[in-house]
Parts: C-alpha cells; sequence; structure tokens
C-alpha cells in the first residue's frame, strides 16, 4: 500500500513534469521585444485610405492579441515608426513578412508588417486574419514552432486565426 | 602668472580631450541588426505537396529565361511596385512527363523562382539604404538534373510557382528521389546576409524553421503512385 502510494507519487511527479515542459516551452521565442505591451502603429500607403480584408485582417488581429495575451494595447498614431501595410506580390504561397529594425541588444527600435495582397488565397477574411495576427506575433518577438499555434507555418489559415493557448503563453514568457 | 598658465592647460586639455573624443564616436563602428521573418505554407508530408499543386512535372530545367520584379503596382499590376523589389528568376523547364495536371500539347513551361527582396533599413542618420535580402529558401535549379516539380499555375503573369515550400525533388542516377530545400535540417545554408555602408554594418537575418525530411531515398515509381493517389 505504501509502495503503491510512493509509486503513485513519483507518477505524478513524471507525467506533471511533462504536462509543465509541453506547456511551457512550446512557443519559440524570437530573442528580441518591444520596448512595451503598449505600442503605436501606422497604416502604410496601401492601407493608409479606405477599408480591405487586410486591413480588417489586422484590426481583428489586434483585438485578439489584447484580448488573450498580456499585450495590452495597439494604438493608432500617424507618427509611429511601427507600420502595418499590405504589398502585392505575384506569389501563391507568400502570405506576409514581418521585418523587425534594431533587434541587437533584445529590444526592436520598431518594426514593419507586410500581408501580400497578390496572394489569392488572402480574399478569404479567416486567411487574412491569421496572417495579419502571425506577423505581429514576429513583431511582438514570438517566433516559428511545429506546434497548435499561430505560428506555425504548416497551419491552416482557414480555421486556424486567433493566439493559440502556446502563443498567449510565449507572449507570457516575454512580457 | 601661474594662475594662467594653469587655466591654460585646463582649457587645451579639454580641447584636446573633445576633439578625441569626437573624433571616437563620429567613427564609432555601428552594427544594424534586423530580422526579417515571413509566412508561407511549409509542408513534411508528399501528399500535401500533390494536393496543393494544380500540376505536378517530370522533366529539366533548360535555361534561366529572365529575371523581373515580383512585386506590382496594386492599382494596376501590369505596372511595377514603385516601392518594393522582389526579384524572380524565371526558368524554362522541359517536360518530360506530366504527373498530375494539364499542359495541353506544351513541352517547354515558364517556372518563377523567388530570389532576393530589396529591405528599407533606416541607418539611424536619416539615411534609408537599400538593402538586398537573397531569399533563404532560393536554390539555384541545376541544368543537368532531372527534377519533378510541384506547382500552382498563376494566371495573371502565365507562369507558374511553387505551390508549397518544398517544391522540387531530383532524380539521381539510381532513379531515387532527393528532396530540395534549405529547410532540411541537413543543409546548411547561412540565412544571414551582411553588408557594410560607411562605418556601418548592416545584418539581415532570415527566421526560418527546420522540416523533418519523409521522401528522399524513394523510387521514382513509388514517388508518382503516391502523387497519383492523391489526384
Ligand atoms: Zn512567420
Amino acid at each position: 500500500m505504501k509502495r503503491y502510494a510512493v509509486l503513485k507519487g513519483i507518477g505524478t511527479i513524471v507525467f506533471g513534469s511533462v504536462l509543465f515542459c509541453n506547456s511551457s516551452f512550446a512557443y519559440e521565442l524570437e530573442g528580441y521585444k518591444m520596448p512595451a505591451t503598449s505600442t503605436s502603429y501606422k497604416w502604410g500607403s496601401n492601407l493608409d485610405s479606405g477599408s480591405s480584408v487586410i486591413k480588417t485582417g489586422f484590426i481583428d488581429a489586434m483585438t485578439n492579441w489584447e484580448n488573450k495575451t498580456v499585450w495590452n494595447d495597439f494604438f493608432y498614431n500617424s507618427n509611429s515608426l511601427n507600420t502595418l501595410n499590405s504589398w502585392y506580390e505575384v506569389s501563391s504561397s507568400y502570405y506576409g513578412r514581418n521585418t523587425s529594425y534594431g533587434v541587437s541588444d533584445g529590444v526592436a527600435d520598431y518594426f514593419k508588417s507586410e500581408v501580400n495582397s497578390g496572394n489569392s488565397n488572402i480574399t478569404k477574411i479567416n486567411v487574412a486574419k491569421s496572417t495579419a495576427t502571425h506577423e505581429l506575433g514576429h513583431a511582438m518577438g514570438i517566433d516559428h514552432n511545429d506546434i497548435n499555434s499561430i505560428m506555425n507555418s504548416a497551419r491552416n489559415r482557414e480555421v486556424l486565426y486567433m493566439p493559440q493557448t502556446d502563443d498567449i503563453n510565449g507572449i507570457a514568457a516575454i512580457y | 602668472m601661474l594662475k594662467q598658465n594653469k587655466l591654460k592647460i585646463i582649457l587645451s586639455s579639454i580641447l584636446v580631450l573633445g576633439t578625441i573624443s569626437f573624433y571616437i564616436f563620429s567613427n564609432k563602428e555601428e552594427t544594424i541588426h534586423v530580422l526579417a521573418s515571413a509566412d508561407y505554407p511549409v509542408t513534411e508530408n508528399l501528399d500535401e505537396m500533390a494536393i496543393e499543386s494544380d500540376l505536378v512535372v517530370m522533366g529539366k530545367y533548360v535555361k534561366l529565361d529572365s529575371k523581373w520584379n515580383m512585386a506590382r503596382n496594386p492599382k494596376d499590376i501590369s505596372q511595377e511596385d514603385p516601392e518594393n523589389y522582389v526579384e524572380g528568376h524565371i526558368y524554362t523547364f522541359k517536360v518530360d512527363y506530366v504527373v498530375k495536371g494539364n499542359i495541353q500539347n506544351k513541352k517547354m513551361i515558364e517556372i518563377n523562382h523567388r530570389y532576393s527582396e530589396t529591405i528599407d533599413i533606416e541607418d539611424g542618420d536619416g539615411n534609408v539604404e537599400k538593402a538586398t535580402n537573397l531569399d533563404p529558401l532560393y536554390i539555384q535549379p541545376d541544368l543537368n538534373a532531372k527534377y519533378v516539380v510541384f506547382l500552382k499555375y498563376e494566371p495573371t503573369q502565365n507562369h507558374y510557382y511553387k505551390a508549397i515550400e518544398p517544391f522540387t525533388v531530383k532524380i539521381n542516377e539510381l532513379d531515387k528521389v532527393e528532396l530540395q530545400s534549405n529547410l532540411l535540417s541537413s543543409v546548411n545554408k547561412a540565412k544571414k546576409n551582411e553588408f557594410k555602408a560607411g562605418n556601418k554594418t548592416f545584418i539581415i537575418d532570415n527566421e526560418i524553421h527546420k522540416i523533418q525530411d519523409n521522401i528522399s531515398g524513394m523510387s521514382i515509381e513509388e514517388l508518382k503512385s503516391k502523387i497519383n493517389q492523391k489526384k
């Protein structure tokens, strides 16, 4: 009976630590962060006026990061150094890109997140949202992985467009 | 008299020190580090490569036909984008066998390979450097090798593009396939582009995620039959 209790105890510890490892270290980090969890943005030339599925994608993406994670706020400021934009690249496979500048000291100076309007799939709102959410994830400092995550390049973009548990944990680990 | 000399020494010391520190600071080597990441579909699975493709063909790259700007003006895609430059290399590919899809009676098709992009980087002094970032996924096609390529058709340009990453498979002399991708753990390709302008060093680091190879070593017949099952 006593031996059973000890075994059960060991089992719980082993099982618990496996769970702990899986849930805590599944995300990957870029190695840099933004200076604060409240960060301004401006629209780039292609999204500045009017509305588009990509602009809606970015707006929803920002709201989801704010609501689901410790990230506090993305707020509009026409003088911001951070830019959200689209570009038109003829490609059936390129969805988006993020460039973060001045990252060597671990804090990015500014970023540029862009969604490719030349990708024929991007007219689907979930795909635009998934791409925008992914690019903002890079801007905040989380990196690609191969788990159930917005940062997985092999995700189904029509279905997976919200930050997942590991993305939420990743942002919490940085800020 | 002594007091005046002292003052002179102090003043000239300040001048000398000031000049030296100005010289040091203005010539300070500076590194500007940029991290570039992109979102494109990736798979480790042959079935998915086949499903994503409009066309799967076997054949050979014949020549580099032309280079062009894949970034187009969003208001009129017949024009180049004045703000972005993404270099595409268009290769002529001679088709020997169609595994999936239809090219009517054509023997030659054009395949676009994304080669590089230009990134604007502020140097901190108000100047913008136009930096060339070689695409970390680019592999120069081998004109002497046989390939199976997984493609999507692009109607606006009448070219074919990669369906997904990876999208090319080489066939060796033993008729076995070798998957081609810089994302394979076995490939150690520099993903950093570095250059100097004046006293500034610019580093563009490309963020990529490694994948497993579940395809290499298959016979060409096995590859074809697996693709046929997914048509
Ligand atoms: Zn990415």
